[in-house]
């Protein structure tokens, strides 16, 4: 058997036990050992680095390509040598040939590290999603539409519009949630153009009233909730205190003017109403709403 | 066990916040339109007389039962009739009270027309602080009464008398 002969039986041995998948530590010690043996191949420590990785398997030259670049490698050893130490050596030829195919070389690092990356990646948190749109609707906020960003996981700020069914209003608002779910505290403010609430009193069975034709309000929310979902889909549930303010206008409308006993001696008498009043009013509110963050 | 929680919290927020209304009345005003104050015959021959009238007033049964505070910040008497002025209006003065057998009198203005002082048809007067007439405010009926003096004229007259209130209002359920 002549040496060229020897080389291809070990190429060709050496891949199929990559192929087959030989341990690491036996690969990478007779790696070594014939690297000891092989003074002239300076390269050979990259094949210990290559059989190391196992995504390089696919990439290795087929024995018939290796055999194709052996007598570029005169440097080999004899085969018998090879055989007295390591019957199975698989790596030898595999050494010799690598620095003639530099294009193994350089992505056999590369392989190594997307190998390595992949378990860091999946053990990473995944993050939420930061913007989103939100729909909710209670009183006296009425249907509110909001895009709503999360910078955090424990805190959300909202701003939108919508309306109560009398005019066309908006309102900002900034949400906590400690646990990132669960209960929440939120703040809001909001406020709702003049409108003429007669028509949305009638639905409701009440009379209409000149003091009704022009309603707004500013409002401030004080509310605790419940909040489910964390990453998509939130639905919340809140609820607490809301301070309203606004101006009631066409009062004297309302006030009857006061009797008076003879008219034709006394008089008549009349009541006006000469700036709007400011009222106030606090009371419970309560909402429900859903969340879809979007991106 | 979230939920066991969070109810009673909410139902203790909600349900302990009582619902409250409250409003502030910058400026109400109240004008007696063509009150009547009887003339004095003879009136350039018997110098400076009084006269005097009043009217009630019956407060709002639903202002009545808030909370109010009312008080007065300014009264005014205009000329109503075809008088040419009321510079003959040496002194005038307005009270309330609860009812006309009341002897208790809340001052609402008092006035004293000063000798230069110019033509003019209207009689205004803010008193130095608001009037607190709340007291008179939740009874069933006010009596204003106004008092001028001066060379009054010899045929009845009329006039305007308006009281500008201002307050405000509490109701809680």
């Amino acid at each position: 058997m002549t040496a060229a002969m020897q080389r291809t039986i070990s190429i060709a041995l050496a891949t199929a036990a990559l192929l087959l998948g030989i341990p690491r530590p036996a690969a990478a010690q007779a790696a070594a050992d014939i690297q000891q043996n092989l003074p002239a191949v300076p390269d050979a420590p990259a094949a210990a680095e290559i059989q190391q990785s196992p995504p390089v398997v696919p990439e290795v030259p087929a024995a018939t390509n290796i055999q194709q670049n052996l007598p570029v490698v005169p440097e080999v050893p004899p085969a018998a040598a090879v055989e007295q130490s390591h019957p199975v050596v698989p790596e030898v030829p595999l050494a010799a040939d690598i620095p003639q195919n530099p294009t193994v070389i350089a992505e056999a690092p590369a392989a190594a590290a997307v190998q390595q990356s992949v378990p860091e990646a999946s053990t990473q948190p995944k993050r939420l999603p930061l913007f989103g749109v939100m729909v909710d609707v209670g009183v006296p906020d009425g249907l509110i539409g909001s895009l709503t960003i999360r910078p955090r996981k424990w805190v959300r700020v909202s701003g939108g519009g919508g309306s109560n069914g009398i005019s066309s209003g908006w309102r900002a608002g900034i949400t906590f949630l400690p646990f990132g779910a669960g209960p929440s505290a939120s703040f809001e403010y909001g406020g709702y153009q003049d409108g003429d609430a007669n028509a949305l009193a009638k639905t409701f069975g009440f009379g209409s009233s000149p003091v009704l034709q022009r309603v707004g309000y500013q409002y401030m929310n004080a509310h605790l909730g419940l909040d489910f979902g964390t990453r998509r889909f939130v639905f919340f549930l809140h609820g607490g205190v809301t301070m309203l303010r606004g101006q009631i206008h066409n009062l004297d409308t309302l006030i009857p003017a006061p009797p008076a006993g003879d008219a034709s001696a006394t008089g008549t008498t009349e009541v006006t109403v000469r700036r709007d009043p400011n009222a106030k009013a606090v009371g419970p509110s309560l909402k429900l709403g859903l969340i879809v963050y979007v991106w | 066990m979230k939920l066991r929680l969070f109810v009673p919290v909410l139902a203790a927020l909600t349900g302990g916040c009582s619902p409250s209304f409250e409003a502030d009345l910058p400026d109400v005003e109240i004008t007696q339109h063509g009150l009547k104050m009887a003339g004095v015959p003879g009136a350039a021959v018997v110098g400076d007389t009084s006269v005097t009238s009043s009217f009630t007033l019956s407060p709002s049964t639903w202002a009545k039962r808030m909370n109010s505070e009312i008080f007065v910040h300014r009264a005014t008497i205009t000329d109503s009739d075809s008088l040419a002025n009321l510079n003959f209006i040496k002194s005038a003065r307005v009270t309330a009270a609860v009812s006309a057998l009341s002897e208790g009198t809340t001052p609402i203005m008092d006035y004293e027309r000063s000798v230069d002082a110019p033509s003019t048809s209207v009689i205004a007067v803010s008193p130095p602080a608001p009037i607190d007439v709340t007291s008179l405010w939740s009874a069933n009926q006010v009596v204003i009464e106004l008092q001028v003096a001066g060379q009054l004229p010899e045929q009845d007259w009329t006039v305007d008398l308006a009281l500008n209130l201002s307050g405000n209002i509490t109701y809680k359920f």
